[in-house]
């Protein structure tokens, strides 16, 4: 048996579920959707990046008053988030849940409703916020119209997954299948409830900065996080061709991401004006997250284990499983940073928005790459040819996001020492961190091109050759014997 | 399906823990907080803000300045703001309730603001720093914002508040410099920023 590409490793069976499937357009449209924000969200990451290391010169437009850092900046990591992860996430979302239904769901046209008012609300937004109508809180800067559209968006979708889940085919539920359904639920429930009491509620000041940042934490800890987590789960054990080490280390990285997710937030503010115990929740919180996010790693490990010369050939799987770790990594170092020693010394630095792209760029975009790299060609029903552009793929972003964490952390330090000690002038901290900023810019240009690369791949899949069906061979079951049931 | 109903079960008690206690609680609680009088000054604080700035924060929310500059001061021993006197004492929750809108911000790639009414109560200063920072600092990293101001003929008298512009940033001959509402509504904002009456819960630390 020759396998049909080396890429993805697993054989072309399940047809009714993938090419075949009503829900083949609404996934495709998530994926492009997804990857259609991540370029324009890189290239305004880029363009900030440059404005933050000189924001006069003529090429990065201090006169256009929509182009202004302020407005870049936000709009850059909104589309990152709300545009590729979430969306791109939400397609493969809906490909793993539907075959783990078992069930050729015919409800099709409504995640491609979803699909089309996620994206006319995320143009609102952006058009929004360049133009002037921020909110000013971060990660919620879309006015209540762009927002309203995003979270119906996101409801129709939660609906639709439960709805899928009640109807299906197989008796219990898969671990993948409870992540990604507390994943939508919280997401909808988050932002719906953050932006109803902020925008429509008349909250007084303090405790809209309490919602602003308990939202925070559901958006990382309670959606991309168990976003990923889920599909991680789903497709390592699959592609690596043995079942998921422990059932039982699953249930407890489902149970310890779902406790503390939401609390996490407001260790971004600590030092804020809240009742100490707030913060401290935040901090424990932050600390005890380390469980489930270390047991997601060694579950992930011990499953692959005798077999990682695996990820030399199976780029799907080296994308999945490296994402995995990086969530390892992510989850220790923001344990770290949350104590309150080392926090009074990081917070308001350059180190903050690194544990995000660290997190953002390092596990989501691994992952979300990983699984449409799989994903891809059964879904249109043609091979990978360029397997050399995604390998470069992969290691440019590795590349990139390493680069952009050392710099920003190393910068960060130094900013955190020198803004510590009131003898030096807030002038000279700027000065020590200048070498960084540059650093920056090289890095996340790096990571625009890994986002170009990553496009360029997806596109490349539409003119190959088409996958000859391999009808004589065993199908694969419908549910793979990676699978894990938890109820 | 007893084990699946418990796993749904579990899910929603387990957001709303933190949504009880991270935002519910604080939408309850910090609602019943009242402005402080003082027994003796019958001083109330915080002090309110006044009118001409309850504009201004869209223009500091629409502009993004939340992305470099915070506006709280943690307690001293807790990094050095206290240190570097961009505040006399921690802020609390009280020092908000009368705010609009709160921008507490994650990032001090700017100063912190949360005194800035107090350090500089020049309005021309803000007006000159917001066209163009580099006449105070030629390394700022503040980007100019230029297009809150506008240029045109000086017609009869020069206007009271034209901007007093010198080298690269010089004007034109006959014209002048002058701040659009949206400029004069964000100076109001920033002038009015100032957390310097005492608060019983937050006493200033000692030395």
């Amino acid at each position: 048996m020759s396998a049909p590409n080396q890429t993805t490793g697993s054989k072309l069976t399940r047809r009714d579920l993938d090419t075949g499937s009503v829900l083949r357009g609404p996934i495709l449209l998530f994926f492009i959707s997804g990857l259609f924000w991540l370029l324009i969200g890189a290239a305004l990451w880029l363009l900030s990046v440059f404005q933050a290391v000189d924001p006069f010169v003529s090429w990065v437009f201090p006169d256009i008053p929509w182009l202004t850092y302020g407005r870049v900046y936000p709009v850059a990591m909104d589309l990152l988030v709300y545009g590729w992860a979430s969306m791109t996430g939400v397609g493969v979302a809906i490909w793993i849940l539907n075959r783990l239904a078992n069930n050729p769901f015919t409800g099709g046209f409504i995640p491609l409703l979803a699909a089309l008012i996620w994206n006319v609300g995320l143009i609102a937004g952006v058009w929004a916020v360049l133009g002037g109508g921020s909110t000013g809180r971060e990660w919620l800067e879309f006015p209540a119209y762009s927002a309203f559209l995003i979270w119906l968006a996101e409801l129709i979708m939660a609906v639709w997954v439960v709805s899928l889940f009640i109807s299906r085919r197989t008796k219990g539920a898969y671990i993948a299948q409870a992540f990604l359904l507390a994943a939508f639920v919280s997401f909808a429930w988050a932002y719906g409830a953050a932006n109803a009491l902020l925008l429509l509620a008349n909250v007084g000041g303090p405790a809209q900065a309490a919602i602003q940042w308990w939202y925070f934490g559901c958006l990382f800890g309670l959606w991309l996080s168990p976003l990923a987590v889920g599909i991680v789960y789903y497709f390592v054990p699959l592609l690596a061709g043995r079942p998921l080490y422990s059932a039982k280390l699953a249930a407890i990285s489902f149970w310890g991401l779902i406790s503390f997710g939401g609390w996490i937030g407001i260790t971004q503010v600590t030092g804020g004006p809240f009742p100490v115990w707030m913060q401290t929740f935040g901090i424990v919180a932050q600390v005890l997250l380390v469980i489930p996010i270390l047991t997601v790693a060694t579950n992930l490990h011990l499953t692959m284990k005798g077999s990682f010369d695996l990820l030399k050939t199976n780029l799907a799987l080296r994308f999945l499983v490296v994402g995995g770790m990086i969530f390892g990594l992510a989850g220790i170092w923001n344990a770290l940073c949350s104590f309150r020693s080392i926090n009074w010394i990081l917070q308001f630095t350059w180190a903050q928005p690194a544990r995000i792209y660290l997190a953002l760029i390092g596990f989501v975009s691994l992952v979300c790459f990983g699984a449409i790299y799989y994903i891809l060609p059964r879904l249109v029903g043609r091979d990978w040819v360029y397997t050399k552009v995604i390998r470069f793929h992969f290691w440019v972003t590795i590349v990139g996001l390493g680069f952009v964490a050392f710099t920003l952390t190393i910068a960060g330090v130094l900013q955190g020492l020198g803004l510590m000690d009131a003898k030096v002038p807030f002038a000279a901290v700027l000065d020590l961190i200048r070498p960084f900023l540059l650093g920056q810019v090289l890095a996340v240009a790096i990571i625009a091109v890994s986002a170009l690369l990553g496009v360029f791949s997806f596109l490349t899949v539409f003119v190959n050759p088409a996958w000859a069906p391999e009808s004589s061979e065993t199908p694969e079951p419908i549910i793979g014997e990676g699978e894990v049931t938890i109820a | 399906m007893n084990r699946l109903n418990r796993i749904v079960l579990g899910v929603f008690v387990l957001f709303g823990l933190p949504w009880l206690g991270l935002a519910v609680y604080p939408y309850l609680t910090f609602a019943e907080l009242k402005p402080h009088t003082d027994p003796n000054t019958k001083e109330v604080a915080p002090p309110g803000v006044p009118g001409a700035a309850r504009q201004g924060y869209r223009i500091y929310a629409a502009n993004g300045c939340v992305y470099c500059h915070s506006q709280f001061i943690r307690d001293k021993g807790e990094g050095g703001d206290i240190d570097r006197e961009w505040g006399k004492r921690r802020t609390v929750t009280r020092d908000y309730i009368l705010d609009d809108e709160v921008f507490l911000g994650v990032s001090r790639f700017g100063p912190d603001l949360t005194n800035m009414g107090v350090r500089q109560k020049d309005a021309q200063w803000y007006y000159r720093y917001l066209y163009d920072a580099r006449q105070f600092n030629p390394e700022t990293v503040m980007p100019p914002y230029r297009y809150l101001f506008r240029d045109q003929p000086i017609a009869g008298q020069p206007s009271s508040n034209a901007l007093k512009l010198e080298g690269n940033a010089a004007v034109r001959p006959g014209h002048e410099i002058v701040p659009t509402p949206e400029a004069e509504a964000l100076v109001a904002y920033l002038l009015s920023l100032r957390r310097d009456y005492a608060l019983p819960e937050a006493p200033e630390p000692r030395e």
